[in-house]
C-alpha cells in the first residue's frame, strides 16, 4: 500500500500526515491525528455515527479515502465551536438528547450541515435528513424537537 | 425524620467491612483516614464523597453509565442527604474497587434500587458529622441545628457557617452513630431534572468511550472468529501482511487476529482473509426453528404451576397460538472494543463494561493472573443493553496484549458483532387458553429455547431447575390457573441478556390477549380492564390506573384511531417493579405499518429525575418497536446471513412515532425503570385491529410485511 505523505487541515490547523493512501479519513482522524469525537459504527457509511464537514458539507468519513482529499477543509465535532457554543450545541444541551452519546456527533454535525441548506426545513425534510444518523438508544424524539426549536430561534 | 437505629462505631465498620448486613457498610471503608491527619485539606467522611477547603463536592459515581443517566441520577441521592447546591457538586466516575463501593455491576436496570439506601446513608453521615462540627463550634445542640444548600444553620439565631468552614472540625468527628434521613417532602434536589452531568461532553466530542482509549506503543488488532458449530483448519492471508504493512496474522484461542499499526489497517486486512474450517455441529436456522416448532406441540417440563380453580370444566372453550422469535442481536452503536496492557503480574483493561467482577474473575481465569493484579477502568459506555455482560471481547485484548507485551486495542467490525452476539434466544411459544364465562380459566405457556444460564454456567445439574426462560410467561392478570412449561435446547450460538429481559414471552402474552378479546368480541382495553377488576392480584389497582391514563391520553375508541385509516393497539406490562401502558397508533401504507404515535403512561414510584425517566421511556419504546418490526438474525452453516445494519435494519428517525408520556408516581420510594415496556405487542396490537392478521411471527419485517 501506497504510503503518502501529505499536508491536511482540520478544524483550521495544518497536520502534516504520513499514512496509507486508501485510508478512511475517519482512521486518520482518529489513529493518526488523535481527534477521536469522530465515532466508527459501520464502516459502510450505513449509520452515520462517523460523519464529518468536508468544505462544510456533511460526509461520512468512513467513506472517503486520504487519497481523495486535495486541499478541503475538514471539520470535526471538535472543530464547531470553541466554547460548546454552537447553536446545535447548545439545544442539544437544552432538550438533553443525548443518552449513550456515542451516535451524537455524527447527529450533531449531519443537523448542522441542514439547517445549513434549509432555511425553513419542514418535520419531514428533518426526518428525511437525518435518517441516514442511527441511534440505537432512542433519542430521535428529541432530536427532532431540538432542530424544530432552534428554527422557532431563529425565526423569533 | 427517618431514623436508620443500626448502631455504626467505626470499629463496626472496620470488622464488618464488605458484610451484608446492610448495604450502607460498604462504601465507609476508607473512613477515618483524615482523622489521623493535623491538616485537613478536605473532609472524606467515606468513599462515596469528599468536600474541599472552598466547600465544593466530589461525588463518586461507581457504576457504568450507557445513556441511562445514572451519573446523574445516583449523585444526586448523595447531593439530596448532604444538603449541598447541585452547582457545587463534581462527579467522578470511579474504577473498579468493590472493596469501597461494593457491587458495580450495572445491569437488570436494578442500579437506583440497589444504591438508593447506601448512597442516602453516605451522604446523610455526611449532613450529620457537619451538623455537629458546627455545634460544637456555636456551643449549641445538634438538634438546633440544620443543612442547608452547603451550610448549616442555627434555627433560634439564624447563624450560619459554611461547609468550607466546617471542613476541619468535622473531618476530626467520629462517625455519627444513628443516621436520620430525609423525608421525600423536603427533597430539594430530588423530583427536579438539572442537565445531565455528561451531556456538554456529548455534544463536544470529549466524551471518552473504551474505544478512544489511546496508550503509547499500542498495537491495534481485529478478530475474525470461525462460524458458529465450527473450527479453524488452516487460513489463508492472501498476502495482507505485506499489502498492509501488518505486524502480525495469527491464529488464537477464540479466532483469527489481525495485529497492525491503525485500525484501518487491521480491519482491510480482515476483508480479505479467508478460513478454512471444519464443520463439527450443523447450525442452520431454518432446521432450528423445525426442531423448536416441533418441540413445542410435546407437553414440555413444568417450572411453574398453580392450579386454584380444579371446578368443572364442561362450558369451556380451548384457544391456542404459537409464536417464533428469532435469535435477536443488541447492536450496540459502540462496536465491541477492548484496550489491555499485559505484563508478567499485572494486568489493566479499558473496556465498555456492565458486570466488572464477573470480567475479572474470566480475565483471571484466561490469563492466569490474579484478580487483586487486574485493574479494570470503566469508561463510559456507547450502548450496553446487555451486550457488555460478557468477556468475550475483552478476552481477545488480553490474550493479543499478554502474547505481544504490548497494549493491544482491539475492535471488533461490525459484522463481526452481528455475527458473534450474545442473542436473546430464539424461540418458539404456544400459549394455550381455556376460557370460561368469558374469563380465562386457565393459562398455559409453553416455551421451547436455549437457556442463557446453561449455556453460559455449562451447569451439570437438572435444566429444569431454572426458573429464566420462562419469566414473563404469565400474564399480567390474575388468572386462577396457570403453568409454564420449559423445553431446553441447546445450539453451539451464544445467547444472553437482551434490554427487557423477558421481553418475548411477554410480547406473546400481551398479544395473546387481544386474541382472547376478539374471541369473546370483547375490546381489548376494556378487557384487561375486566380482567384487572378482582383485585386478589395487589397489582391490579396500579394497572388499571395506568391503563385508564393511557386510554385518556389516546382517546380511546375501540382500537379506532383519532383520524381515519389510523388503527390503536394497546399493551400494558407489570415488569422491573414499573407498571407501564402504552396505546400504538397506526395505519398501512404499501402493506407497511405506519407507527404515528405512542402514548405511554408509566408508574415507577418516586422518579428521582423525571426527565431522565422520561428518555428511558423513549427509549424503552423505541428499543421494542425495533425489536418487533427488524430484529433477528439467521443462520446458514453457523454464519450470519446478516452483516450491517442494511440487513439488520433498526428504527430510523424517519419512522420514528410521536411518543406521549405521562409520568404517575404510586409511591414513594423509587422503583426501576428501562426494560418493562411493551410497545411492540401494542404495535402487534393495532396490527392486528387494522388487518385482522395476528403477529406471531418475529420479526414483522419478512414476516408480515
Amino acid at each position: 500500500m501506497k504510503i503518502l505523505k501529505k499536508r491536511i487541515n482540520i478544524n483550521s490547523k495544518d497536520y502534516q500526515v504520513e499514512a496509507p493512501e486508501d485510508i478512511s479519513l475517519l482512521w486518520l482522524i482518529r489513529d493518526h491525528i488523535g481527534l477521536t469525537g469522530t465515532k466508527f459504527g459501520c464502516g459502510k457509511g450505513l449509520c452515520g455515527a462517523c460523519t464529518i464537514h468536508i468544505e462544510g458539507r456533511a460526509n461520512r468519513s468512513c467513506l472517503y479515502k486520504l487519497k481523495d482529499l486535495k486541499d478541503e477543509q475538514i471539520t470535526t465535532i471538535e472543530g464547531i465551536s470553541e466554547k460548546d457554543q454552537h447553536p446545535v450545541q447548545v439545544v442539544w444541551n437544552k432538550f438533553q438528547v443525548a443518552q449513550c452519546g456515542y451516535c451524537q456527533s455524527g447527529q450533531i454535525m449531519t443537523a448542522i450541515d441542514l439547517l445549513k441548506r434549509f432555511s425553513k426545513p419542514t418535520k419531514d425534510t428533518i426526518r428525511k435528513e437525518m435518517k441516514g444518523n442511527l441511534c440505537r438508544c432512542g433519542t430521535y424524539p428529541r432530536i427532532e424537537k431540538a432542530i424544530e426549536a432552534l428554527l422557532k430561534e431563529d425565526r423569533s | 425524620m427517618k431514623t436508620d437505629r443500626k448502631f455504626f462505631s467505626r470499629r463496626t465498620f472496620l470488622i464488618t467491612s464488605g458484610a451484608v448486613t446492610s448495604g450502607f457498610i460498604i462504601g465507609f471503608s476508607k473512613l477515618g483516614k483524615n482523622q489521623e491527619k493535623e491538616d485537613v485539606e478536605e473532609f472524606e467522611p467515606n468513599g462515596w464523597l469528599k468536600i474541599d477547603k472552598d466547600g465544593r463536592a466530589t461525588i463518586v459515581f461507581a457504576r457504568s453509565e450507557m445513556g441511562q443517566g445514572i451519573s446523574t441520577a445516583l449523585p444526586m441521592i448523595v447531593a439530596e442527604e448532604l444538603s449541598i447546591n447541585w452547582d457545587d457538586v463534581e462527579v467522578k466516575y470511579a474504577s473498579h474497587d468493590p472493596s469501597t463501593y461494593g457491587n458495580q455491576g450495572t445491569y437488570s436496570n436494578s442500579s437506583v434500587i440497589s444504591s438508593w439506601h447506601q448512597l442516602r446513608m453516605a451522604g446523610a453521615a455526611a449532613r450529620h458529622m457537619l451538623i455537629s462540627a458546627a455545634a460544637s463550634t456555636w456551643h449549641v445542640k445538634s438538634e438546633d441545628c440544620r443543612a442547608e444548600n452547603g451550610y448549616i444553620v442555627h434555627v433560634k439565631t439564624k447563624r450560619k457557617l459554611y461547609y468550607k468552614d466546617l471542613i476541619f472540625t468535622a473531618a476530626k468527628l467520629p462517625l455519627p452513630q444513628e443516621i436520620n434521613l430525609k423525608k421525600n417532602k423536603d427533597f430539594k434536589l430530588l423530583g427536579t431534572s438539572p442537565n445531565r452531568v455528561d451531556s456538554i461532553i456529548k455534544s463536544n466530542g470529549k466524551a471518552l468511550y473504551a474505544i478512544d482509549i489511546d496508550i503509547p506503543q499500542m498495537h491495534f488488532a481485529t478478530v475474525l472468529r470461525p462460524p458458529f458449530g465450527s473450527e479453524i483448519l488452516s487460513f489463508d492471508t492472501n498476502g495482507v501482511k505485506e499489502k498492509f504493512n501488518l505486524i502480525d496474522v495469527i491464529q488464537y484461542k477464540y479466532g483469527i487476529a489481525v495485529i497492525a499499526r491503525d485500525t484501518w489497517s487491521a480491519l482491510e486486512a480482515r476483508k480479505l482473509i479467508a478460513l478454512k474450517t471444519k464443520k463439527n455441529i450443523r447450525v442452520n436456522s431454518s432446521e432450528i426453528k423445525k426442531e423448536l416448532k416441533k418441540a413445542v406441540r410435546k407437553e414440555g417440563v413444568p417450572l411453574f404451576k398453580e392450579i386454584r380453580d380444579q371446578s368443572e370444566t364442561k362450558s369451556i372453550k380451548k384457544i391456542s397460538l404459537e409464536y417464533f422469535f428469532p435469535f435477536s442481536p443488541h447492536l450496540t452503536m459502540e462496536p465491541q472494543n477492548s484496550t489491555a496492557l499485559v505484563s508478567k503480574k499485572y494486568c489493566e483493561v479499558w473496556a465498555p463494561c456492565q458486570k466488572p467482577e464477573k470480567v475479572i474473575e474470566d480475565i483471571s481465569k484466561e490469563i492466569g493472573i490474579e484478580k487483586k493484579n487486574i485493574k479494570l477502568n470503566l469508561t463510559l459506555i456507547g450502548g450496553g443493553f446487555g451486550r457488555r455482560y460478557e468477556s468475550d471481547y475483552i478476552l481477545d485484548s488480553v490474550l493479543l496484549s499478554q502474547y505481544y507485551s504490548k497494549p493491544v486495542k482491539v475492535i471488533w467490525d461490525r459484522d463481526e458483532d452481528i455475527a458473534h452476539d450474545w442473542y436473546r434466544p430464539a424461540s418458539v411459544n404456544k400459549i394455550t387458553a381455556l376460557i370460561k364465562d368469558e374469563k380465562i380459566h386457565e393459562w398455559d405457556h409453553h416455551v421451547v429455547s436455549p437457556s442463557i444460564n446453561i449455556q453460559r454456567d455449562n451447569i451439570s445439574r437438572s435444566v429444569y431447575q431454572d426458573q429464566q426462560p420462562v419469566i414473563g410467561c404469565q400474564p399480567n392478570y390474575p388468572i386462577k390457573n396457570r403453568i409454564s412449561r420449559y423445553t431446553h435446547k441447546q445450539y453451539p450460538i451464544t445467547v444472553g441478556w437482551w434490554y427487557g429481559p423477558d421481553s418475548k414471552n411477554r410480547f406473546a402474552c400481551e398479544t395473546f390477549i387481544d386474541f382472547v378479546a376478539k374471541t369473546l368480541k370483547k375490546d381489548p382495553l376494556h378487557y384487561r380492564q375486566f380482567l384487572l377488576q378482582e383485585n386478589n392480584w395487589r397489582e391490579s389497582a396500579t394497572l388499571r390506573a395506568v391503563l385508564e391514563k393511557v386510554a385518556s391520553m389516546a382517546s380511546w375508541n375501540n382500537g379506532e384511531g383519532k383520524k381515519k385509516g389510523h388503527y390503536q393497539g394497546v399493551a400494558c406490562v407489570y415488569e422491573c417493579d414499573s407498571f407501564v401502558a402504552h396505546i400504538v397508533e397506526i395505519s398501512i401504507s404499501q402493506g407497511k405499518p405506519i407507527i404515528h404515535d405512542v402514548y405511554c403512561a408509566v408508574d415507577c414510584g418516586l422518579a428521582l429525575h423525571p426527565d431522565i425517566v422520561r428518555s428511558q421511556i423513549e427509549g424503552g419504546i423505541l428499543w421494542d418497536l425495533s425489536a418487533v418490526l427488524y430484529m433477528g438474525v439467521d443462520f446458514q452453516n453457523g454464519q450470519a446471513r446478516q452483516s450491517n445494519f442494511h440487513d439488520q435494519p433498526i428504527l430510523r428517525i424517519d419512522e420514528s412515532p410521536r411518543i406521549h408520556v405521562e409520568i404517575l408516581e404510586s409511591s414513594d420510594t423509587p422503583r426501576n425503570i428501562g426494560g418493562g415496556f411493551a410497545a411492540g405487542a401494542a404495535l402487534a396490537n393495532a396490527w392486528y385491529r387494522a388487518t385482522g392478521k395476528m403477529v406471531t411471527q418475529l420479526p414483522m419485517k419478512n414476516n408480515v410485511f
